[in-house]
């Protein structure tokens, strides 16, 4: 029972001195102690649960190990791109048109996340998974004489991913259309080949 | 715990309470900074780790989509198109007959006889003969009504619009684009022409060739 005391005590006196550790080192020392919190701040890390519901239920290429922190609903033409502390790895894009997301995963984590346009409902987006055939930074339709900055070609027939005007009420002739700047990330990311998966899902 | 504390409280009453005392101030101490830290790094995952992934997305999701128009994206070009389009046609004006006058003028021509008039055009009647679409509609050449032949009939013709019966003066009516026989005759003509032109140019172009 001695022991159980005097084991009490040290760990009393641990906690006091990283306590006052804390309070009287102002600045954070940037590596190890900081960077998790600032981490977590922009991103949220998901449970193996989690992991699993996103690409079963969600329809994630790769299971997600974060996902970025939205902290309200984004509106239209509104995007997200932090990729501070992700390492490089595969890349895989999601899109889901009923909430009009699209996502991109770098080595699991959330890098990008934007509100897109989709096709009519007389020019429907195509489900399913693709993989980037083509891209073209200054590309411009010839099928509709218009210019679709930084295109990821996704099918032969032209159904892309590119930069348009992301506006309420607007639709597409099939294409994804996402805000440019967030298409100019988008197209610095991805590479030929790099999946892309378009889903519809469950309400 | 609860069952050795009055154990513990009879033997080691002393030590283990100030020891105790440590460490609940120790605790109590720490308490700020366990918030503090705990607050960001596992506070929010802890509280969206119960949320569904799908929560989580449709949390951040402007909603479905509730309209939906199409891009117009071709209306530069459409409204190149218009820019260059011509806005007036290079061709003579068309007078289109008064309906009421047309309309009993055609009906008396169908219903008129076969022997009519004599025939005058009787050189034009073939021709006619051979435009004659097959309804029974009649052709006009340059102002000359052709009824199409009747049965084996003698090819009839009404000239001038003199018509037994009700006598109706046709509209004069001047087609800005020739009609079939005025072509005929055109290129009948040049063929003509350019026949007579090269039989005469002929001995000339043989020996230009020969030189």
């Amino acid at each position: 029972m001695r022991i159980v005391a005097y084991l009490a005590m040290l760990l009393a006196a641990l906690l006091t001195a990283s306590f006052v550790a804390q309070r009287t080192g102002g600045e954070p020392v940037p590596s190890k102690a900081a960077k998790p919190a600032e981490y977590s701040k922009a991103r949220v890390v998901l449970t193996a649960e989690q992991r699993r519901q996103a690409v079963k239920l969600a329809g994630f290429v790769q299971p997600p190990l974060s996902l970025l922190r939205v902290e309200r609903p984004m509106k239209y033409g509104d995007f997200l791109w932090n990729e501070d502390g992700v390492p490089p790895g595969p890349i895989s894009v999601r899109v889901d048109l009923r909430t009009q997301l699209l996502s991109v995963l770098r080595a699991g984590h959330e890098i990008g996340t934007a509100v897109v346009l989709y096709g009519a409902d007389t020019k429907e987006t195509p489900i399913g998974s693709f993989p980037v055939l083509w891209k073209g930074k200054n590309h411009r339709s010839s099928l509709y004489d218009a210019p679709m900055p930084y295109t990821l070609r996704l099918t032969g027939d032209g159904v892309a991913i590119h930069g348009s005007e992301v506006r309420w009420g607007a639709a597409t002739h099939g294409c994804i259309g996402v805000p440019t700047e967030f298409a100019r990330h988008l197209y610095e990311e991805v590479r030929l080949g790099d999946p892309v998966r378009i889903v519809r899902s469950a309400a | 715990m609860q069952m050795g504390w009055p154990v513990l409280k009879q033997r080691y009453n002393r030590r283990a309470f100030s020891a105790g005392a440590c460490l609940l101030l120790a605790a109590a101490a720490g308490v700020p900074l366990g918030m503090s830290t705990m607050g960001v790094d596992m506070g929010g995952p802890m509280v969206e780790s119960a949320q569904r992934v799908m929560a989580m997305l449709d949390a951040r999701s402007p909603g479905e989509r509730t309209k939906a128009e199409l891009t117009k994206a071709k209306a530069a070009r459409r409204k190149l198109a218009l820019a260059a389009a011509p806005r007036q046609r290079a061709l003579g004006k068309i007078i289109q007959p008064k309906a009421a006058v047309a309309k009993p003028f055609v009906d008396a021509l169908t219903a008129a006889p076969v022997a009519a008039v004599a025939p005058v055009l009787s050189s034009v009647a073939p021709l006619a003969q051979v435009l004659a679409p097959p309804a029974a509609s009649p052709i006009a050449i340059g102002g000359l009504i052709i009824a199409p032949p009747a049965g084996g009939g003698g090819g009839g013709g009404g000239g001038g619009g003199v018509l037994p019966g009700n006598p109706v003066t046709p509209p004069n009516q001047v087609p800005a684009v020739p009609e079939p026989s005025t072509w005929l005759m055109m290129l009948l003509g040049f063929g003509t022409v350019g026949w007579a032109i090269r039989r005469r140019n002929g001995t000339r172009g043989a020996d230009l060739r020969a030189a």
